[in-house]
Protein backbone atom coordinates (compact mmCIF):
# COMPACT_ATOMS: atom_id res chain seq x y z
CA UNK A 1 0.00 0.00 0.00
CA UNK A 2 1.11 3.40 -0.76
CA UNK A 3 2.48 5.70 2.22
CA UNK A 4 0.72 9.31 2.04
CA UNK A 5 1.79 12.23 3.19
CA UNK A 6 0.19 13.10 6.50
CA UNK A 7 -3.14 14.32 6.20
CA UNK A 8 -5.51 15.43 8.95
CA UNK A 9 -8.72 13.16 9.25
CA UNK A 10 -11.86 15.04 7.31
CA UNK A 11 -15.26 13.47 7.11
CA UNK A 12 -17.75 14.41 4.49
CA UNK A 13 -20.15 16.83 5.58
CA UNK A 14 -23.80 15.19 6.98
CA UNK A 15 -26.60 15.74 4.86
CA UNK A 16 -26.03 13.46 1.65
CA UNK A 17 -28.62 10.85 1.07
CA UNK A 18 -31.01 11.78 4.36
CA UNK A 19 -33.92 10.17 4.04
CA UNK A 20 -36.04 13.64 4.76
CA UNK A 21 -39.38 12.65 4.15
CA UNK A 22 -39.10 9.77 6.85
CA UNK A 23 -40.55 7.60 3.90
CA UNK A 24 -37.74 5.16 3.14
CA UNK A 25 -37.43 4.93 7.75
CA UNK A 26 -41.05 4.19 8.06
CA UNK A 27 -41.04 1.07 5.50
CA UNK A 28 -38.20 -0.81 7.03
CA UNK A 29 -39.74 -0.25 10.53
CA UNK A 30 -42.83 -2.11 8.91
CA UNK A 31 -40.75 -4.88 7.31
CA UNK A 32 -39.09 -5.01 11.10
CA UNK A 33 -42.34 -6.08 11.84
CA UNK A 34 -43.33 -8.73 8.86
CA UNK A 35 -45.20 -6.01 6.87
CA UNK A 36 -44.36 -7.77 3.45
CA UNK A 37 -46.62 -4.76 1.41
CA UNK A 38 -43.83 -2.69 3.04
CA UNK A 39 -41.03 -5.01 1.36
CA UNK A 40 -42.87 -4.51 -1.92
CA UNK A 41 -42.96 -0.84 -1.50
CA UNK A 42 -39.66 -0.41 -0.88
CA UNK A 43 -38.75 -3.11 -3.83
CA UNK A 44 -40.77 -0.76 -6.02
CA UNK A 45 -38.90 2.19 -5.22
CA UNK A 46 -35.07 1.09 -4.62
CA UNK A 47 -34.66 -1.79 -7.14
CA UNK A 48 -34.33 0.27 -10.08
CA UNK A 49 -31.36 2.01 -9.15
CA UNK A 50 -29.69 -0.63 -6.70
CA UNK A 51 -29.96 -2.90 -10.01
CA UNK A 52 -28.22 0.07 -12.49
CA UNK A 53 -25.46 0.07 -9.87
CA UNK A 54 -24.97 -3.43 -9.08
CA UNK A 55 -25.24 -4.05 -12.74
CA UNK A 56 -22.57 -1.88 -13.46
CA UNK A 57 -20.18 -3.01 -10.69
CA UNK A 58 -20.56 -6.45 -11.98
CA UNK A 59 -20.76 -6.68 -15.32
CA UNK A 60 -23.21 -8.92 -15.88
CA UNK A 61 -27.21 -7.97 -15.69
CA UNK A 62 -28.02 -11.67 -14.23
CA UNK A 63 -25.56 -11.60 -11.36
CA UNK A 64 -26.99 -8.02 -11.10
CA UNK A 65 -30.46 -9.01 -10.23
CA UNK A 66 -29.58 -11.81 -8.16
CA UNK A 67 -27.46 -9.59 -5.89
CA UNK A 68 -30.33 -6.87 -5.92
CA UNK A 69 -32.84 -9.99 -4.36
CA UNK A 70 -30.53 -11.04 -2.18
CA UNK A 71 -29.94 -7.32 -1.03
CA UNK A 72 -34.02 -7.05 -0.24
CA UNK A 73 -33.71 -10.32 1.27
CA UNK A 74 -30.71 -9.45 3.60
CA UNK A 75 -32.69 -6.27 4.10
CA UNK A 76 -35.81 -8.27 5.61
CA UNK A 77 -33.79 -9.99 7.61
CA UNK A 78 -31.79 -6.89 9.52
CA UNK A 79 -34.62 -4.58 9.37
CA UNK A 80 -35.88 -4.93 12.81
CA UNK A 81 -32.24 -4.29 13.99
CA UNK A 82 -32.28 -1.17 11.66
CA UNK A 83 -30.63 1.78 13.37
CA UNK A 84 -32.07 5.09 11.44
CA UNK A 85 -29.20 7.31 13.25
CA UNK A 86 -26.30 5.32 11.74
CA UNK A 87 -26.83 5.41 8.60
CA UNK A 88 -29.90 6.77 6.28
CA UNK A 89 -31.85 3.96 4.35
CA UNK A 90 -30.56 4.30 0.96
CA UNK A 91 -26.75 4.17 2.29
CA UNK A 92 -27.49 1.01 4.48
CA UNK A 93 -29.26 -0.63 1.60
CA UNK A 94 -26.16 0.37 -0.53
CA UNK A 95 -23.93 -0.74 2.07
CA UNK A 96 -25.39 -4.17 1.92
CA UNK A 97 -25.29 -4.35 -1.54
CA UNK A 98 -21.76 -3.52 -2.09
CA UNK A 99 -20.62 -6.29 0.34
CA UNK A 100 -22.44 -8.70 -1.97
CA UNK A 101 -20.66 -7.36 -4.57
CA UNK A 102 -17.57 -7.46 -3.20
CA UNK A 103 -18.04 -11.16 -2.19
CA UNK A 104 -18.97 -12.09 -5.86
CA UNK A 105 -15.94 -10.49 -7.20
CA UNK A 106 -13.42 -11.90 -4.90
CA UNK A 107 -15.60 -14.80 -5.51
CA UNK A 108 -14.68 -14.52 -9.56
CA UNK A 109 -10.73 -13.50 -8.18
CA UNK A 110 -10.47 -16.84 -6.19
CA UNK A 111 -11.86 -19.26 -9.42
CA UNK A 112 -9.99 -16.91 -12.07
CA UNK A 113 -13.17 -15.98 -13.50
CA UNK A 114 -12.83 -13.36 -16.06
CA UNK A 115 -14.54 -9.91 -15.08
CA UNK A 116 -16.67 -8.15 -18.06
CA UNK A 117 -14.87 -5.49 -19.83
CA UNK A 118 -15.50 -2.20 -17.37
CA UNK A 119 -17.64 0.46 -19.25
CA UNK A 120 -17.27 3.11 -16.40
CA UNK A 121 -14.06 4.87 -17.42
CA UNK A 122 -15.78 7.62 -18.62
CA UNK A 123 -17.50 9.89 -16.35
CA UNK A 124 -21.38 9.48 -16.48
CA UNK A 125 -23.86 11.61 -17.69
CA UNK A 126 -26.07 13.52 -15.43
CA UNK A 127 -28.88 11.87 -13.46
CA UNK A 128 -31.97 12.86 -10.96
CA UNK A 129 -31.95 10.04 -8.72
CA UNK A 130 -35.15 10.80 -7.10
CA UNK A 131 -36.76 8.80 -5.13
CA UNK A 132 -33.43 7.78 -3.41
CA UNK A 133 -31.04 11.51 -2.78
CA UNK A 134 -32.92 14.13 -3.12
CA UNK A 135 -32.70 16.70 -6.20
CA UNK A 136 -30.81 19.46 -3.73
CA UNK A 137 -28.42 16.76 -3.04
CA UNK A 138 -27.74 15.44 -6.72
CA UNK A 139 -27.44 19.36 -7.44
CA UNK A 140 -24.85 19.44 -4.95
CA UNK A 141 -22.92 16.37 -5.47
CA UNK A 142 -22.58 17.14 -9.43
CA UNK A 143 -21.42 20.71 -8.51
CA UNK A 144 -18.53 19.28 -6.44
CA UNK A 145 -17.90 16.75 -8.76
CA UNK A 146 -17.35 19.37 -11.42
CA UNK A 147 -14.78 20.90 -9.94
CA UNK A 148 -12.72 17.24 -10.63
CA UNK A 149 -10.23 17.57 -13.88
CA UNK A 150 -11.41 14.58 -15.82
CA UNK A 151 -9.08 11.75 -14.59
CA UNK A 152 -10.45 12.39 -10.99
CA UNK A 153 -13.90 12.36 -11.63
CA UNK A 154 -13.45 9.13 -13.84
CA UNK A 155 -11.16 7.84 -11.23
CA UNK A 156 -13.46 8.47 -8.47
CA UNK A 157 -16.51 7.16 -10.22
CA UNK A 158 -14.60 3.85 -11.08
CA UNK A 159 -14.01 3.80 -7.00
CA UNK A 160 -17.59 4.36 -6.66
CA UNK A 161 -18.63 1.41 -8.64
CA UNK A 162 -16.01 -0.95 -7.28
CA UNK A 163 -13.88 -1.09 -10.56
CA UNK A 164 -10.91 -0.99 -8.73
CA UNK A 165 -11.95 -3.84 -7.07
CA UNK A 166 -12.91 -5.82 -9.94
CA UNK A 167 -9.83 -5.61 -12.04
CA UNK A 168 -7.43 -3.74 -10.22
CA UNK A 169 -5.92 -0.78 -10.28
CA UNK A 170 -3.35 -0.89 -13.30
CA UNK A 171 -5.78 -3.28 -15.39
CA UNK A 172 -8.33 -0.86 -15.48
CA UNK A 173 -7.05 2.50 -14.99
CA UNK A 174 -3.54 2.03 -17.20
CA UNK A 175 -1.61 4.03 -15.10
CA UNK A 176 0.12 3.08 -11.46
CA UNK A 177 -1.48 2.14 -8.44
CA UNK A 178 0.21 5.12 -7.07
CA UNK A 179 -1.09 7.44 -9.42
CA UNK A 180 -4.26 6.53 -9.30
CA UNK A 181 -4.37 7.03 -5.66
CA UNK A 182 -3.23 9.99 -5.99
CA UNK A 183 -5.61 11.40 -8.25
CA UNK A 184 -8.77 9.81 -5.90
CA UNK A 185 -6.79 11.30 -2.87
CA UNK A 186 -7.40 14.73 -4.61
CA UNK A 187 -10.55 14.11 -5.81
CA UNK A 188 -12.12 12.90 -2.59
CA UNK A 189 -10.28 16.30 -1.00
CA UNK A 190 -12.06 18.65 -3.47
CA UNK A 191 -15.53 17.14 -3.08
CA UNK A 192 -14.97 16.98 0.52
CA UNK A 193 -14.57 20.52 0.44
CA UNK A 194 -16.99 21.66 -1.95
CA UNK A 195 -19.49 19.96 -0.31
CA UNK A 196 -19.04 21.43 3.05
CA UNK A 197 -18.64 24.88 1.78
CA UNK A 198 -22.10 24.39 0.04
CA UNK A 199 -23.83 22.30 2.99
CA UNK A 200 -27.80 23.09 2.98
CA UNK B 1 -2.31 -0.08 6.47
CA UNK B 2 -1.96 3.46 4.98
CA UNK B 3 -0.72 6.00 7.40
CA UNK B 4 -3.87 8.34 7.20
CA UNK B 5 -6.78 6.98 8.25
CA UNK B 6 -8.78 8.31 6.04
CA UNK B 7 -7.55 7.23 2.99
CA UNK B 8 -7.50 3.73 4.79
CA UNK B 9 -11.04 4.21 4.79
CA UNK B 10 -11.72 5.20 1.17
CA UNK B 11 -9.52 2.51 -0.23
CA UNK B 12 -11.85 0.28 1.93
CA UNK B 13 -15.11 1.87 0.77
CA UNK B 14 -13.69 1.57 -2.58
CA UNK B 15 -12.96 -2.55 -2.30
CA UNK B 16 -9.30 -1.53 -3.26
CA UNK B 17 -8.28 -3.33 0.06
CA UNK B 18 -6.86 -6.96 -0.29
CA UNK B 19 -8.66 -9.42 2.26
CA UNK B 20 -5.53 -8.99 5.08
CA UNK B 21 -5.85 -5.39 5.00
CA UNK B 22 -9.40 -5.31 5.50
CA UNK B 23 -9.51 -7.33 8.29
CA UNK B 24 -7.30 -5.48 10.33
CA UNK B 25 -8.62 -2.19 9.19
CA UNK B 26 -11.92 -3.75 10.47
CA UNK B 27 -10.71 -4.20 13.57
CA UNK B 28 -9.03 -0.58 14.12
CA UNK B 29 -12.56 0.63 12.84
CA UNK B 30 -14.04 -0.93 15.76
CA UNK B 31 -12.22 0.32 18.75
CA UNK B 32 -11.60 4.19 16.53
CA UNK B 33 -15.18 6.04 16.56
CA UNK B 34 -13.09 8.52 13.93
CA UNK B 35 -12.61 5.74 11.57
CA UNK B 36 -16.37 4.45 11.82
CA UNK B 37 -17.44 8.12 11.06
CA UNK B 38 -14.89 9.03 8.17
CA UNK B 39 -16.17 5.62 6.51
CA UNK B 40 -20.05 5.89 7.06
CA UNK B 41 -19.45 9.56 5.30
CA UNK B 42 -17.40 7.88 2.23
CA UNK B 43 -20.55 5.32 2.41
CA UNK B 44 -23.00 8.22 2.07
CA UNK B 45 -21.15 9.67 -0.68
CA UNK B 46 -20.08 6.15 -2.65
CA UNK B 47 -24.09 5.85 -2.02
CA UNK B 48 -24.88 9.33 -3.82
CA UNK B 49 -22.70 9.21 -6.78
CA UNK B 50 -23.71 5.35 -7.84
CA UNK B 51 -27.06 6.39 -7.41
CA UNK B 52 -26.76 9.40 -8.93
CA UNK B 53 -23.94 8.20 -11.73
CA UNK B 54 -25.93 4.81 -12.51
CA UNK B 55 -28.57 4.41 -15.02
CA UNK B 56 -32.09 3.25 -13.36
CA UNK B 57 -32.93 -0.37 -14.90
CA UNK B 58 -36.37 -1.84 -14.63
CA UNK B 59 -35.92 -5.49 -12.95
CA UNK B 60 -37.24 -8.14 -14.65
CA UNK B 61 -40.66 -9.36 -14.70
CA UNK B 62 -41.80 -11.39 -11.68
CA UNK B 63 -38.72 -10.24 -9.19
CA UNK B 64 -40.67 -9.39 -6.32
CA UNK B 65 -42.60 -12.11 -6.53
CA UNK B 66 -39.38 -14.32 -6.47
CA UNK B 67 -38.09 -12.42 -3.45
CA UNK B 68 -42.15 -12.83 -1.62
CA UNK B 69 -41.74 -16.48 -2.73
CA UNK B 70 -38.20 -16.50 -1.22
CA UNK B 71 -39.63 -15.08 2.00
CA UNK B 72 -41.93 -17.09 2.52
CA UNK B 73 -44.52 -14.50 2.01
CA UNK B 74 -46.76 -15.86 -0.58
CA UNK B 75 -48.89 -19.33 -0.91
CA UNK B 76 -48.49 -20.73 2.17
CA UNK B 77 -46.59 -17.97 4.01
CA UNK B 78 -47.85 -16.93 7.15
CA UNK B 79 -47.70 -13.16 5.62
CA UNK B 80 -49.05 -13.09 1.96
CA UNK B 81 -50.15 -9.60 0.85
CA UNK B 82 -53.41 -11.25 -0.65
CA UNK B 83 -54.42 -12.71 2.65
CA UNK B 84 -53.84 -9.54 4.71
CA UNK B 85 -55.82 -7.97 1.86
CA UNK B 86 -58.61 -10.45 1.85
CA UNK B 87 -58.70 -11.04 5.96
CA UNK B 88 -58.76 -6.69 5.75
CA UNK B 89 -61.56 -6.30 4.02
CA UNK B 90 -63.53 -9.08 5.37
CA UNK B 91 -62.61 -7.38 8.96
CA UNK B 92 -63.82 -4.09 7.27
CA UNK B 93 -66.82 -5.81 6.49
CA UNK B 94 -67.60 -7.53 9.95
CA UNK B 95 -66.82 -4.28 11.17
CA UNK B 96 -69.48 -2.64 9.56
CA UNK B 97 -72.18 -4.82 9.48
CA UNK B 98 -71.38 -4.47 13.41
CA UNK B 99 -71.96 -0.90 13.23
CA UNK B 100 -75.12 -1.34 11.33
CA UNK B 101 -76.39 -4.19 13.61
CA UNK B 102 -75.91 -2.06 17.05
CA UNK B 103 -77.04 1.88 15.14
CA UNK B 104 -80.48 0.27 14.83
CA UNK B 105 -80.76 -2.19 17.53
CA UNK B 106 -81.36 -5.23 15.68
CA UNK B 107 -78.60 -6.59 17.50
CA UNK B 108 -80.54 -6.03 21.16
CA UNK B 109 -83.90 -7.35 19.56
CA UNK B 110 -81.98 -11.18 18.21
CA UNK B 111 -79.04 -11.52 20.08
CA UNK B 112 -78.81 -15.17 19.13
CA UNK B 113 -78.71 -14.41 15.21
CA UNK B 114 -76.12 -11.73 15.67
CA UNK B 115 -73.14 -14.55 15.27
CA UNK B 116 -74.76 -15.80 12.18
CA UNK B 117 -75.44 -12.66 10.60
CA UNK B 118 -71.73 -11.16 10.49
CA UNK B 119 -70.22 -13.47 8.08
CA UNK B 120 -73.13 -13.33 5.70
CA UNK B 121 -72.32 -10.74 3.80
CA UNK B 122 -74.21 -11.70 0.66
CA UNK B 123 -77.46 -10.42 2.39
CA UNK B 124 -76.79 -7.62 4.47
CA UNK B 125 -79.25 -6.88 6.61
CA UNK B 126 -80.30 -3.34 6.76
CA UNK B 127 -82.97 -1.26 6.82
CA UNK B 128 -83.99 0.26 3.95
CA UNK B 129 -82.76 4.40 5.11
CA UNK B 130 -79.20 2.71 5.24
CA UNK B 131 -79.90 1.02 1.86
CA UNK B 132 -80.44 4.35 0.60
CA UNK B 133 -77.45 5.58 1.88
CA UNK B 134 -75.14 3.76 0.34
CA UNK B 135 -74.69 1.15 2.81
CA UNK B 136 -75.86 -1.59 1.41
CA UNK B 137 -74.24 -0.82 -1.73
CA UNK B 138 -70.86 -0.64 0.08
CA UNK B 139 -71.45 -4.01 1.58
CA UNK B 140 -72.24 -5.64 -1.70
CA UNK B 141 -69.19 -3.83 -3.30
CA UNK B 142 -66.98 -5.05 -0.70
CA UNK B 143 -68.88 -8.57 -0.96
CA UNK B 144 -67.56 -8.88 -4.63
CA UNK B 145 -64.21 -7.76 -3.75
CA UNK B 146 -64.27 -10.61 -1.75
CA UNK B 147 -65.81 -12.83 -3.87
CA UNK B 148 -62.94 -11.79 -6.55
CA UNK B 149 -60.29 -12.37 -4.57
CA UNK B 150 -61.41 -15.60 -3.14
CA UNK B 151 -61.48 -16.25 -7.24
CA UNK B 152 -58.37 -15.68 -7.99
CA UNK B 153 -56.82 -17.22 -4.83
CA UNK B 154 -58.34 -20.63 -6.28
CA UNK B 155 -57.15 -19.77 -9.74
CA UNK B 156 -53.45 -19.67 -8.31
CA UNK B 157 -54.29 -22.81 -6.25
CA UNK B 158 -55.70 -24.25 -9.41
CA UNK B 159 -52.45 -23.32 -11.30
CA UNK B 160 -50.01 -24.40 -8.47
CA UNK B 161 -51.86 -27.84 -8.92
CA UNK B 162 -51.16 -28.19 -12.50
CA UNK B 163 -48.01 -27.08 -12.22
CA UNK B 164 -46.61 -29.52 -10.28
CA UNK B 165 -49.29 -32.81 -11.51
CA UNK B 166 -47.17 -35.16 -13.05
CA UNK B 167 -48.81 -36.41 -16.30
CA UNK B 168 -47.34 -38.81 -18.92
CA UNK B 169 -45.44 -37.20 -21.85
CA UNK B 170 -44.74 -34.21 -19.26
CA UNK B 171 -42.17 -33.12 -16.60
CA UNK B 172 -41.46 -30.28 -14.66
CA UNK B 173 -39.96 -28.10 -16.32
CA UNK B 174 -42.30 -29.05 -18.91
CA UNK B 175 -40.70 -30.93 -21.10
CA UNK B 176 -42.82 -32.86 -23.96
CA UNK B 177 -41.26 -34.30 -27.41
CA UNK B 178 -43.35 -33.06 -30.65
CA UNK B 179 -43.33 -35.18 -33.41
CA UNK B 180 -45.03 -35.55 -36.45
CA UNK B 181 -48.75 -36.27 -36.46
CA UNK B 182 -50.19 -39.72 -36.04
CA UNK B 183 -46.79 -40.33 -34.79
CA UNK B 184 -46.03 -42.39 -31.44
CA UNK B 185 -42.60 -42.46 -29.67
CA UNK B 186 -41.19 -45.88 -30.42
CA UNK B 187 -39.71 -46.16 -27.00
CA UNK B 188 -41.96 -45.80 -23.92
CA UNK B 189 -38.62 -45.04 -21.73
CA UNK B 190 -38.55 -42.08 -24.13
CA UNK B 191 -41.32 -40.52 -22.15
CA UNK B 192 -39.16 -40.20 -18.85
CA UNK B 193 -38.15 -36.69 -18.79
CA UNK B 194 -34.21 -37.44 -18.47
CA UNK B 195 -34.48 -38.83 -21.99
CA UNK B 196 -36.36 -36.37 -23.09
CA UNK B 197 -33.58 -33.75 -21.72
CA UNK B 198 -30.82 -35.86 -22.68
CA UNK B 199 -32.08 -35.25 -26.84
CA UNK B 200 -33.13 -31.78 -25.87
CA UNK B 201 -28.78 -31.62 -24.90
CA UNK B 202 -28.09 -33.61 -27.70
CA UNK B 203 -29.99 -31.50 -29.96
CA UNK B 204 -28.14 -28.74 -28.45
CA UNK B 205 -24.40 -30.67 -28.72
CA UNK B 206 -25.26 -31.51 -32.15
CA UNK B 207 -26.42 -27.79 -32.74
CA UNK B 208 -22.52 -26.57 -31.73
CA UNK B 209 -20.65 -29.21 -33.38
CA UNK B 210 -22.27 -28.48 -36.59
CA UNK B 211 -22.32 -24.04 -36.14
CA UNK B 212 -24.85 -23.22 -38.99
CA UNK B 213 -25.21 -19.85 -40.04
CA UNK B 214 -28.44 -19.34 -38.10
CA UNK B 215 -28.36 -21.06 -35.27
CA UNK B 216 -28.76 -19.34 -31.81
CA UNK B 217 -27.99 -21.43 -28.90
CA UNK B 218 -28.87 -20.30 -25.26
CA UNK B 219 -26.21 -18.40 -23.71
CA UNK B 220 -25.27 -20.93 -21.35
CA UNK B 221 -25.17 -23.92 -23.31
CA UNK B 222 -21.52 -24.47 -22.82
CA UNK B 223 -22.06 -24.63 -19.32
CA UNK B 224 -24.33 -27.53 -19.69
CA UNK B 225 -22.79 -31.16 -19.67
CA UNK B 226 -23.89 -32.12 -22.86
CA UNK B 227 -23.57 -35.88 -22.45
CA UNK B 228 -27.06 -37.47 -21.81
CA UNK B 229 -27.03 -40.35 -19.15
CA UNK B 230 -30.07 -42.73 -20.79
CA UNK B 231 -30.91 -41.13 -23.58
CA UNK B 232 -31.78 -42.81 -27.16
CA UNK B 233 -30.09 -41.85 -30.17
CA UNK B 234 -31.06 -38.98 -31.73
CA UNK B 235 -33.22 -40.34 -35.54
CA UNK B 236 -31.70 -38.67 -38.20
CA UNK B 237 -34.65 -37.92 -40.73
CA UNK B 238 -37.66 -37.67 -38.66
CA UNK B 239 -38.28 -34.27 -37.72
CA UNK B 240 -38.89 -33.98 -34.08
CA UNK B 241 -38.69 -30.64 -31.63
CA UNK B 242 -38.74 -30.69 -28.15
CA UNK B 243 -40.60 -27.44 -26.07
CA UNK B 244 -38.87 -27.22 -22.66
CA UNK B 245 -41.15 -24.25 -20.67
CA UNK B 246 -41.06 -23.03 -17.03
CA UNK B 247 -44.09 -21.78 -16.76
CA UNK B 248 -43.09 -19.92 -13.16
CA UNK B 249 -40.90 -17.97 -14.95
CA UNK B 250 -42.24 -17.84 -18.58
CA UNK B 251 -39.03 -19.05 -20.20
CA UNK B 252 -38.96 -21.19 -22.78
CA UNK B 253 -36.51 -23.09 -25.25
CA UNK B 254 -37.77 -24.69 -28.41
CA UNK B 255 -35.02 -27.21 -29.55
CA UNK B 256 -36.24 -28.85 -33.21
CA UNK B 257 -34.27 -31.13 -35.20
CA UNK B 258 -34.36 -32.13 -38.63
CA UNK B 259 -37.20 -29.98 -39.71
CA UNK B 260 -37.04 -29.79 -43.26
CA UNK B 261 -36.87 -25.99 -45.02
CA UNK B 262 -40.46 -24.55 -45.00
CA UNK B 263 -40.08 -23.86 -48.59
CA UNK B 264 -40.92 -20.30 -50.57
CA UNK B 265 -42.78 -17.96 -48.79
CA UNK B 266 -44.03 -20.43 -46.11
CA UNK B 267 -42.47 -20.56 -42.58
CA UNK B 268 -43.56 -22.53 -39.40
CA UNK B 269 -45.76 -21.07 -36.66
CA UNK B 270 -45.52 -22.55 -33.11
CA UNK B 271 -48.68 -22.93 -31.31
CA UNK B 272 -49.80 -24.09 -27.44
CA UNK B 273 -52.48 -25.47 -26.16
CA UNK B 274 -54.22 -25.29 -22.80
CA UNK B 275 -56.06 -28.46 -22.28
CA UNK B 276 -57.98 -30.39 -24.34
CA UNK B 277 -60.91 -28.59 -26.40
CA UNK B 278 -59.00 -25.30 -25.95
CA UNK B 279 -58.15 -23.15 -28.67
CA UNK B 280 -54.39 -23.10 -29.38
CA UNK B 281 -53.05 -19.75 -28.79
CA UNK B 282 -50.40 -18.13 -31.65
CA UNK B 283 -46.99 -18.26 -30.15
CA UNK B 284 -45.26 -16.90 -33.02
CA UNK B 285 -42.86 -17.73 -35.93
CA UNK B 286 -39.62 -19.77 -35.88
CA UNK B 287 -36.93 -17.61 -37.79
CA UNK B 288 -36.22 -19.21 -40.86
CA UNK B 289 -32.67 -20.56 -39.48
CA UNK B 290 -34.81 -23.28 -37.98
CA UNK B 291 -35.32 -24.57 -41.10
CA UNK B 292 -32.95 -27.22 -41.39
CA UNK B 293 -30.67 -29.59 -38.89
CA UNK B 294 -30.79 -28.84 -35.11
CA UNK B 295 -31.52 -25.83 -33.70
CA UNK B 296 -32.92 -23.81 -30.36
CA UNK B 297 -34.65 -20.54 -30.02
CA UNK B 298 -36.38 -19.17 -26.91
CA UNK B 299 -39.72 -18.04 -26.86
CA UNK B 300 -42.11 -16.75 -23.71
CA UNK B 301 -45.81 -16.98 -23.87
CA UNK B 302 -46.86 -13.53 -22.13
CA UNK B 303 -47.98 -14.16 -18.77
CA UNK B 304 -47.02 -16.95 -16.07
CA UNK B 305 -50.71 -18.19 -15.70
CA UNK B 306 -50.68 -20.28 -19.20
CA UNK B 307 -49.72 -23.73 -18.15
CA UNK B 308 -49.70 -25.73 -22.08
CA UNK B 309 -50.73 -28.93 -22.15
CA UNK B 310 -49.06 -29.10 -25.46
CA UNK B 311 -47.26 -27.63 -28.34
CA UNK B 312 -48.17 -27.12 -31.74
CA UNK B 313 -45.87 -26.38 -35.14
CA UNK B 314 -47.50 -25.22 -38.10
CA UNK B 315 -46.24 -24.81 -41.74
CA UNK B 316 -48.22 -22.35 -43.33
CA UNK B 317 -47.72 -19.43 -46.15
CA UNK B 318 -46.12 -16.13 -45.64
CA UNK B 319 -45.82 -14.88 -42.22
CA UNK B 320 -49.42 -15.13 -41.32
CA UNK B 321 -50.50 -18.15 -39.06
CA UNK B 322 -53.72 -20.02 -40.37
CA UNK B 323 -55.51 -22.37 -38.50
CA UNK B 324 -54.15 -25.39 -37.05
CA UNK B 325 -55.80 -28.47 -38.73
CA UNK B 326 -55.15 -31.96 -40.46
CA UNK B 327 -53.06 -30.27 -43.44
CA UNK B 328 -50.24 -27.56 -41.78
CA UNK B 329 -49.79 -29.47 -39.05
CA UNK B 330 -46.34 -30.81 -39.07
CA UNK B 331 -45.16 -31.00 -35.07
CA UNK B 332 -47.35 -31.81 -32.16
CA UNK B 333 -46.81 -32.87 -28.63
CA UNK B 334 -47.13 -34.37 -26.46
CA UNK B 335 -47.07 -37.50 -29.33
CA UNK B 336 -50.87 -38.74 -28.25
CA UNK B 337 -52.58 -35.30 -27.68
CA UNK B 338 -56.42 -34.04 -28.82
CA UNK B 339 -56.62 -33.17 -31.91
CA UNK B 340 -56.52 -29.55 -32.41
CA UNK B 341 -59.92 -27.67 -32.72
CA UNK B 342 -60.01 -26.46 -36.07
CA UNK B 343 -62.97 -23.89 -35.81
CA UNK B 344 -61.69 -22.40 -32.29
CA UNK B 345 -58.35 -21.30 -33.20
CA UNK B 346 -57.27 -18.30 -31.58
CA UNK B 347 -55.33 -16.53 -34.43
CA UNK B 348 -56.47 -13.36 -34.07
CA UNK B 349 -53.52 -10.44 -33.18
CA UNK B 350 -50.12 -11.05 -33.27
CA UNK B 351 -50.51 -13.62 -30.22
CA UNK B 352 -48.97 -13.20 -26.84
CA UNK B 353 -45.77 -14.73 -27.71
CA UNK B 354 -42.22 -13.49 -28.12
CA UNK B 355 -39.36 -15.01 -29.60
CA UNK B 356 -35.73 -14.62 -28.55
CA UNK B 357 -32.40 -15.75 -29.66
Amino acid sequence: MIEAEPSPVHALPSGLCEDTTGEAAALIERMGKGDGTALAELHGMWSPVLLGISCRMLGDRREAEQVVQDTFVRMWRGSAEYDPHQSPPFVWAFVTMRALVMERLRMRRRNRLESPPDPAIQPSERRDAQKVISSADCRRLWAAMDQLDLKERACLELAAFLGFARTGIPATAGASPGTVKNHLRRALETVRNHLSRHEL
Amino acid sequence: MNSDPYDSAAWRTFGMLDADEAVIFDEAMRADPGLRRACAELDRLAAAITAAAAEPLVPQAGQLERLQRRLGLVRGGGKSPLWVAVSGWAAAVVVAGTAVWREYGVAEKHPAKMADSVPVVEKPIAPPALEEAGGGMENKRLTAEIEALRKNLEEFHLRDRMMFQLLPGRALPLVMTMLPPGETAEDPAAQASAALLGDALAALNQSAREPQPMTAAPEDSSQVSLQPVDSRPMEQTQPSAIPIYDAARDAGTLVVNNLPPAGDGQVYNLWVTTGAGERPIYVGSLPESSASGADSFDFSLGSTMVLPSGFLITRDPGDKPATPGERNTVLLGPPTPARPVDSKVDDTGAGPGRWGR
